[in-house]
């Protein structure tokens, strides 16, 4: 019985590490495509839910609203002045606005602001005005603001007249509980991030950048409404933008709030972003169109530059969203004007002013497939985390292949042939080269993230260069670092050569390490699944698309005895290393490559996006390292 | 003399790249400001900020000097504890292995300090000015002058942890087994009588997040069951020592790396200055790293942990979408890398153990050879 068990026992862990050596990489591919399939699913409506405003206390629609005829005709009128002042330079129109909004009764003030980055000086004024609620003591505020250019690179004219209109409106009404702060910000988002900056007044100014104390203040901030209504003219629909700085994204009650307002007292047709889609009840189109929604959130969220103002304020954890006028003229749906987005805007800073305690009831972590429609952590989390263990399986399965797997020893000595389970690893595993790879690599990550990050000041610099500089830097990397491994390998082999003519101990050949490369690939997939899951707990569409670009090309890739197919993985991973990436980019939008390196590094030097230190400090690494290691010896 | 020439040169190396990396981390203020802030880095026991050096906090530079060279002395005493270790092993008999080979030489003292003073953890928590080092130092130093047979030092330096961090005052045993090793006479008599112990940290009156699995139960804890629970907390942290050391009598260096590990583990204000201390031990028992089966999951769990830990506490703090849930999970993560990492290690030494008490090659049966095999009573 006991020799029957034992064996058994023995052939238990044969078995195991035969099952990890030969089935865990196909059962990583197969998890690969679990993992796709999952996340093609989650904008099918089975299994994304209906919103819901969970925040009892917001109650939105509910108030009526002031918000009168007469209100719309000095809107008009607003119009008409803003359009006036907003040809003025940008020190005299913020003067000018600050005029309209102390005229109106409401404490207004400028603010001069100066930012710094490696390519250029920006300057400018913004204008904000607060309007002191009547029953409160002060300790809490809204915000409206809205920017002097929309993103349609027209004037936000519309916006800045209903904030003057707004501030008119409620002056008249004795039923806020919160102040409202009226912000009028200049430039593209560096404006707002100064004045948010001042208001929170925790940074000291520095040679980079600096702004002007704020002379008028109040409370702390609850939650932001930020308007983008370019023109003068009318709108077909309604678009939320909501994605912050980092993939950071609002409470969900947020558009909830607006989504409710937009059925009831103010009906607009409101859409995700400025993608309008048209109704359809055929079950194919319905779900591409929410793949199409679902796409085009994850692209702004893995950008990690927010889509609008309101992404500054998430940084400051206060929950906004931007509302942005679409005017599209052959779009079937109902127009709206200035009176029906003031009844609008009045009835959700009305619906928010409700408010007891910060927004907390729903949910943070959503992705979002129409605008009543989420998909939850619990549903969207998983296909990552099993992408990420399909990266371990393969990991494992090269650990032990690296090692001791199968935990078998057929000849212990000649004429002794059993499956003998060893209780150690026979063979100990050789960490010179793939430790030296990797740290090295990192090392040039971070110098080329260095480079592209510092002024130098000398003549001629320009981003570009820096990039095709840093480039070089990290391509330096890889030659030496494949020679020496490879000429260290012939060494070893030599040596090999020479102890086996001498002695002719069978276990010989065990006791060799495994082939460099099998360590270093061990190192690379771990360190990818690290990655790709703890990125997700911060930027899930980051992680995802890192995910979808490396999983392939990271699990397949492996040195062939082949030069040519070697070649071809390298060539096949640099297309995938940041610069070409970027050249990709560049193509799909066709845009100039200096124009989208200027937005990545704006994107980190003025708004503190992760999205260039990511990917030069991360990213790059583990791409050289992976470029390194299809160039390394076989065996 | 060439080869002495040799191994002195690569440790002026190390110990000259070691002291390069801290002096240049230093000279970055925001990194160590950074760093001195996190919970993970100082608690509200070895929080730089929070108390020690008054006298000298207005030289930076001494105080920077002092940290390096704490890491640095560490190192050092590491490579000449395993020089003792290693010239004692020539004299144990040596273990068999499968196919008549003898066991081969685990690594050398140059690898151990190397180890210690390039662990991310060590540097992390030296640039964070952790005053845990001063602590640290005082327990390798106790294992250090117990390795040399040096007694009054090695129980000088025990007495001297013991005060700046109490629980190293379970370290008295180990010490006590290097003390005694191999030599039956009147030692294990002569107790030290310089205790003194610092009753800062048993009491937990500070709640400050941290990678511990105390300050989060407590917070929850109705004030009555409190000293209750803060002494079942606290002795679940000794409670080991004694069988561990009658276990594992035969290996005091290894029992000092568990103790440490346990401490760093349970008690109430843990930091990653522990991790670095239990870590920097660990490779002197070297010739069990073979025996291992969960190396990759272990080393995964601290990778994951030491990622997540910051990432949360972002979410918590800073973003305001998680909440300390969030925090405490990679908490308990940790804390599981860290009992696998004990439970691996304990397994690896007994199997070691059982290895040379029962040689695999004995007998032509079958039954005794290979990972199952029982054990046959001699």
């Amino acid at each position: 019985m006991g020799l029957l068990s034992r064996l058994s026992k023995a052939q238990k862990r044969v078995i195991f590490g035969r099952f990890v050596l030969n089935w865990m990489p196909a059962l990583s591919y197969v998890m690969v495509a679990v993992s796709f399939v999952w996340l093609l699913a989650l904008p099918h409506q089975s299994y994304s839910k209906t919103t819901y405003v969970s925040e009892n206390a917001l109650l939105p629609g509910s108030a009526n609203v002031q918000f009168n005829w007469d209100d719309n005709l000095a809107a008009e009128a607003y119009r008409d002045v803003v359009s006036k002042i907003a040809a003025l330079p940008s020190f005299e129109r913020a003067e000018a606005l600050q005029l309209e909004f102390s005229k109106i009764g409401l404490r207004s003030a400028t603010q001069n602001y100066t930012l710094n980055t490696s390519t250029d000086s920006r300057r400018g004024v913004n204008t904000y005005a607060v309007f002191y609620a009547p029953r409160s003591d002060g300790t809490e505020a809204l915000v409206l603001s809205a920017p002097w250019t929309s993103r349609t690179l027209d004037t936000n004219t519309n916006a800045i007249a209903m904030l003057l209109t707004l501030g008119k409106v409620f002056k008249r009404g004795s039923h806020f509980s919160k102040d409202v702060i009226f912000v009028v910000s200049d430039g593209d988002a560096e404006g707002l991030q100064a004045w948010l900056r001042a208001y929170h007044g925790n940074e000291e100014n520095t040679e980079r950048r600096s702004e002007e104390t704020l002379h008028v203040r109040s409370g702390a901030i609850q939650a932001a409404l930020n308007l983008d209504f370019p023109g003068t003219g009318d709108y077909n629909a309604l678009g939320v933008f909501f994605e912050g700085v980092n993939g950071q994204l609002p409470n969900l009650d947020m558009i909830n709030t607006i989504s409710q307002i937009s059925e009831g007292i103010a009906p607009v047709e409101l859409t995700l972003h400025d993608e309008l889609v048209p109704y359809t009840e055929n079950m194919t189109k319905n779900y591409i169109n929410s793949l199409k929604k679902m796409l085009y959130m994850m692209k702004y969220q893995a950008a990690g530059t927010p889509t609008g103002n309101h992404g500054l304020y998430l940084k400051y954890k206060i929950d906004a969203i931007t509302l942005h006028g679409i005017d599209r003229p052959d779009w079937p749906s109902q127009r709206y004007n200035l009176f029906r987005l003031g009844a609008l805007v009045e009835s959700a800073v009305r619906s928010l002013n409700n408010l007891l305690e910060h927004l907390h009831q729903s949910f943070f972590f959503y992705l979002l497939s129409g605008v009543k429609k989420y998909t939850s952590i619990g549903l969207y989390m998983p296909p990552v985390i099993i992408l990420g263990v399909s990266f371990i399986f393969q990991a494992l399965s090269l650990w032990g292949l690296s090692s001791d797997l199968p935990l078998e020893l057929e000849a212990i000595d000649e004429g002794r042939k059993v499956a003998v389970a060893l209780p150690y690893s026979r063979r100990s595993r050789n960490y010179k080269v793939p430790a030296t790879v990797i740290g090295m690599s990192f090392v040039a990550g971070w110098a080329s993230f260095l480079l592209l990050t510092t002024g130098f000041g000398f003549p001629g610099e320009t981003p570009l260069l820096k990039l095709v500089a840093s480039t070089g830097v990290c391509s330096m990397l890889i030659p030496p670092a494949v020679y020496t491994a490879r000429i260290r390998s012939q060494i070893l082999k030599s040596r090999k050569g020479k102890s086996k003519k001498t002695d002719s101990s069978s276990n010989e050949t065990d006791l060799t390490p495994a082939a460099d490369w099998i360590l270093l690939k061990t190192f690379i997939l771990a360190l990818s699944a690290l990655i790709v899951t703890t990125l997700s707990a911060l930027n899930f569409s980051l992680a995802v698309t890192i995910g979808v670009v490396i999983v392939f090309p990271y699990m397949a890739f492996r040195p062939s005895s082949y030069s040519i197919i070697s070649g071809v993985q390298a060539l096949a991973l640099m297309a995938i290393s940041p610069p070409g990436l970027l050249t990709a980019g560049a193509w799909w939008y066709s845009k100039d490559i200096s124009l989208v390196l200027n937005w990545v590094l704006e994107g980190y030097e003025v708004l503190g996006s992760w999205l260039l230190p990511m990917l030069c400090c991360i990213y790059w690494p583990l791409n050289l390292a992976a470029i390194v290691m299809v160039l390394l010896p076989v065996s | 003399m060439a080869q002495f020439a040799l191994t002195s040169r690569s440790e002026a190396i190390v110990f000259g790249l070691a002291l390069a990396l801290r002096l240049a981390l230093f000279h970055l203020p925001a990194l160590s400001n950074i760093l001195a802030d996190r919970v993970e880095i100082s608690t509200p026991i070895t929080g730089f900020k929070r108390r020690l050096f008054y006298p000298i906090i207005s030289y930076p530079l001494l105080i920077k000097l002092l940290y390096i060279l704490g890491d640095l002395a560490i190192g050092y005493m590491l490579l000449q504890i395993t020089a003792i270790k290693d010239s004692e092993s020539t004299k144990e008999r040596k273990i068999h292995q499968y196919g008549n080979k003898i066991e081969e030489p685990g690594m050398n003292g140059l690898t151990v300090a190397t180890l210690y003073l390039f662990n991310p953890f060590t540097i992390a928590s030296c640039i964070g000015k952790s005053t845990i080092l001063y602590s640290n130092v005082a327990v390798v130093s106790g294992i250090w002058m117990g390795m040399k047979r040096n007694k009054s030092l090695a129980m000088f330096s025990i007495a001297l942890a013991t005060y700046l961090s109490l629980y190293p005052a379970m370290l008295f045993i180990p010490v006590l087994l290097m003390l005694a090793r191999e030599a039956s006479d009147d030692n294990q008599k002569k107790t030290p009588g310089t205790f003194s112990a610092a009753f800062m940290g048993p009491s937990v009156s500070d709640l400050t997040p941290n990678l511990g699995l105390f300050w989060y139960f407590f917070i929850e804890m109705f004030d009555q069951f409190r000293p209750f629970f803060l002494v079942v907390f606290q002795i679940h942290v000794f409670i080991f020592a004694v069988p561990i050391s009658i276990k594992l009598r035969k290996y005091p260096l290894f029992v000092s790396f568990l103790m440490c590990a346990i401490m760093g583990t349970f008690k109430g204000y843990p930091s990653v200055g522990d991790a670095s201390l239990y870590l920097g031990l660990l490779p002197l028992s070297s010739e069990i790293f073979k025996y291992l089966r969960y190396t990759f999951l272990i080393i995964n769990l601290f990778l994951y942990s030491s990622l997540l830990a910051p990432i949360f506490w972002y979410l918590w703090v800073y973003v305001g979408s998680g909440n300390a849930n969030f925090f405490y999970a990679i908490g308990l993560v940790y804390g599981i890398g860290e009992i696998i990492l004990m439970i691996d290690t304990t397994y690896a030494v007994s199997r070691r153990d059982f290895e040379a008490l029962v040689p695999p090659d004995a007998s032509d049966d079958k039954k005794s050879t290979g990972w199952d095999r029982e054990v046959i009573q001699m």
